[in-house]
């Protein structure tokens, strides 16, 4: 007879680290049980799978991760899945966590959930499972649940000036997102959808100028690596000066025409800008 | 965003300097030093728009010459709301959603959803109905390798292997829309069973179109597996490990590849998969070779899944769940009586009534472990479901597995991972 996750997780870490509120659960969740609802009366409602240990604060996230990791009777190294719940209407700590693992070699599964609330951080999983990486994007991005320690967390399947986090209940279906201007990024020289440190300069590439450390147009993730940051950061007050200037006199394309000294110099100023809108 | 990998200046090397130049030969020593480029990394865009990111997916590389040293890979252009979508209409309204998470296999997802829900309300669906699940979802199978496969085949220059591997999958969407009346995405499952019964048909057109797949699945693979350049192109390209594709949370064919033997069919066995004989291929190296033979083989065991579901599959007997609260009355009743169009009613109006509670429930997808997380709280609309796309977690895997291999072998194994967008973006 094997011991459930929940016990375990009680004699390894702190028992106190099982929240009491939620019933304890003893069956092993497989694949497709029927699960048990476990209605916490109003204003506190929460459904779980069945089986799913619910772990009482932030602080006993990770050591509860990292014992179903290292656990012998656990071994869960297989990142199954990440996820949220909303529920507004508890109040206080309205999103449920829910992490879903799975252990290769016992071939049993296990889940852990988290109550949250709004201004929560709650500790990577990263360092554990690798494949927290993205499941933690999406749920930063999809809730607005920040995580400590995430090497990269960014907005993965939404744009980044994307207003809200579409899965919170308050964020109505039927809702609709500002246009977005064109990105703000001073001289890039690339066309909208590049960051400054992305894709290619959008110019012909001068070697002998990149050589000799002339070639304004060098990408600055590259010129970093290069070691020419510096000389490139006198470059960018420089642009920003011109810039300024330029949005006085509402940035005339002849302007950028002028200032642009060779072919691929002329168009990206002012596409790039925000004076063409 | 990426780290500034080792890659600096690449140290100019001249083989040729030393070599005598002989009068006599005809051979004349090669300068290369003069056609020296600088060396520095090249940050190279791909996609959306490149073909094969199915332009859903974007590409950022880091190149030093054409050996990649970083990636990103950003996907979400395909996100269409499907979570949030789910949760304003009723539950039998996700199935044409469902429909258009793996467009490739659109039945395994229906079949998916329907057993989580049927999970959630405690119900089992009819044998009869079970084995129509099953042959539905292998023939889904079927042509989600195949279309992987020539897919991949493709990516290399092999237009043949391609054209072969997607007739058969029109074969395979014609029975189906003979079965479903819809070639592509059937909204055909329903919670409690599925939209209509087999056709008197279906056994003798499985029967002739059986021997007809293992024909071309003979014939490609006589063309492909020993073929040398598509060997020296996909064999040590793409590796991936075990330990790492667990940790990431890898599954399916693209885990199986890796040596690891987990497919939930024979793991946790769900409709009939206990009663059939079929055995789950592995490979060992995790590399793109591997993944197509993983697929080649998951087709030939699918077939005899198909077989055996066949003949066992009883003609006679209901097809849906005897119960008023799930499935839509008799047509002629609902004209006829009150009762019936009351039902007929509020099954369409309030949809069906899922008690209260949660559910994880994995099928095994195309991609691998196809995962719904439902929430209900007992009204006739889901509270909250969140699929577990295995795209998604495959797709993530790429990033170490192109990393030191050329530019040209990102596409390849890109389209052996098998990311279907509408799976992975959601």
């Amino acid at each position: 007879m094997r011991r459930s996750v929940g016990e375990i997780l009680r004699e390894t870490l702190d028992a106190r680290a099982i929240d009491p509120q939620a019933p304890p659960q003893s069956q092993e969740p497989t694949a497709n049980v029927r699960s048990r609802s476990t209605d916490l009366g109003a204003g506190a409602e929460q459904w779980l799978p069945e089986g799913t240990v619910p772990i009482a604060t932030t602080d006993q996230w990770l050591p509860a991760a990292r014992q179903l990791r290292e656990h012998p009777e656990l071994a869960m190294d297989h990142w199954i899945d990440l996820t949220a719940v909303d529920y507004p209407q508890r109040g206080d700590r309205r999103f449920d966590l829910l992490l879903f693992v799975r252990s290769s070699t016992l071939g049993r599964r296990a889940a852990l959930c988290l109550r949250l609330s709004e201004t929560d951080c709650v500790p990577s999983l990263t360092s554990v499972w690798e494949g927290a990486v993205w499941a933690e994007r999406e749920v930063y991005d999809m809730f607005g649940i920040a995580f400590a320690g995430h090497p990269d967390l960014r907005r993965i399947l939404l744009y980044e000036e994307f207003v809200g986090h579409p899965l919170r209940k308050d964020y109505p279906i039927e809702g609709v997102q500002p246009l977005v201007p064109y990105r703000k990024a001073p001289d890039i020289h690339k066309l909208p959808p590049f960051g400054a440190d992305e894709g290619q300069p959008w110019t012909r590439v001068q070697w002998k100028e990149r050589l000799l450390g002339k070639d304004r147009h060098v990408s600055p993730a590259i010129a970093w690596q290069q070691g020419q940051r510096e000389a490139l950061h006198v470059r960018e007050d420089a642009e920003a000066e011109r810039h300024a200037g330029q949005s006085e006199q509402e940035g005339s394309d002849e302007e950028a025409l002028r200032n642009g000294s060779s072919f691929g110099d002329s168009h990206p100023a002012h596409i790039a800008g925000d004076s063409a809108r | 965003m990426s780290s500034p990998a080792a890659t600096g200046a690449l140290a100019p090397t001249s083989p040729r300097a030393t070599v005598e130049a002989d009068p006599q030969s005809l051979d004349r020593p090669l300068d290369t030093t003069a056609i020296e480029l600088p060396a520095e990394p090249m940050r190279l865009n791909m996609g959306p728009a490149h073909p094969s990111t199915h332009g859903t997916i974007r590409m950022v590389l880091d190149l030093d010459g054409e050996v990649v040293v970083n990636v990103d890979i950003q996907p979400g252009y395909l996100h269409r709301g499907f979570e949030k979508s789910c949760e304003r209409g009723t539950w039998n309204h996700v199935f044409p959603y469902a429909d258009r998470l793996n467009y490739v296999s659109p039945m395994l997802n229906n079949v998916g959803f329907a057993l989580a829900v049927e999970t959630l309300c405690g119900i089992e669906v009819p044998e009869r109905c079970q084995y129509y699940r099953v042959i539905l979802g292998e023939l889904a199978r079927i042509s989600d390798h195949f279309t992987c496969n020539g897919a991949v085949c493709m990516e290399l220059g092999a237009f043949t292997p391609f054209l072969w591997l997607i007739k058969v999958r029109d074969w395979v969407y014609d029975l189906l829309e003979e079965e479903t009346g819809a070639r592509v995405t059937h909204s055909f499952g329903r919670i409690g069973g599925m939209a209509e019964p087999p056709t008197a048909t279906l056994k003798s057109r499985l029967a002739d179109l059986i021997p007809e797949i293992e024909r071309v699945l003979a014939e490609s693979e006589k063309m492909m597996v020993r073929n040398r350049i598509f060997m020296d192109r996909t064999r040590g390209v793409g590796c991936l490990s075990q330990q790492r594709a667990l940790e990431l949370g890898v599954t399916g064919p693209v885990l199986r590849s890796t040596g690891h033997e987990y497919d939930v069919r024979k793991a946790e066995p769900y409709l009939l998969y206990d009663r059939f004989d079929f055995e789950i291929p592995v490979g060992h190296d995790g590399d793109n070779y591997d993944r197509f033979m993983v697929r080649m083989e998951e087709v030939r065991q699918s077939l005899a899944i198909l077989r055996q579901a066949s003949a066992q599959m009883p003609d006679e007997g209901p097809v849906n769940v005897d119960d008023p609260r799930l499935i839509l009355p008799d047509k002629q009743a609902v004209y006829s009586t009150i009762e019936a169009t009351i039902a007929h009613f509020k099954l369409v109006m309030e949809g069906v009534k899922v008690p209260a509670g949660a559910v994880y429930s994995c099928t095994e997808g195309g991609n691998g472990e196809l995962g719904f997380l439902l929430v209900s709280n007992g009204s006739g609309t889901p509270y909250r479901v969140r699929v577990r796309p295995p795209c998604w977690y495959n797709l993530y895997a790429v990033h170490g597995m192109v990393h030191g291999n050329m530019l040209s072998d990102v596409v390849p194994t890109f389209g052996s991972i098998n990311m279907i967008g509408g799976e992975c973006d959601r």
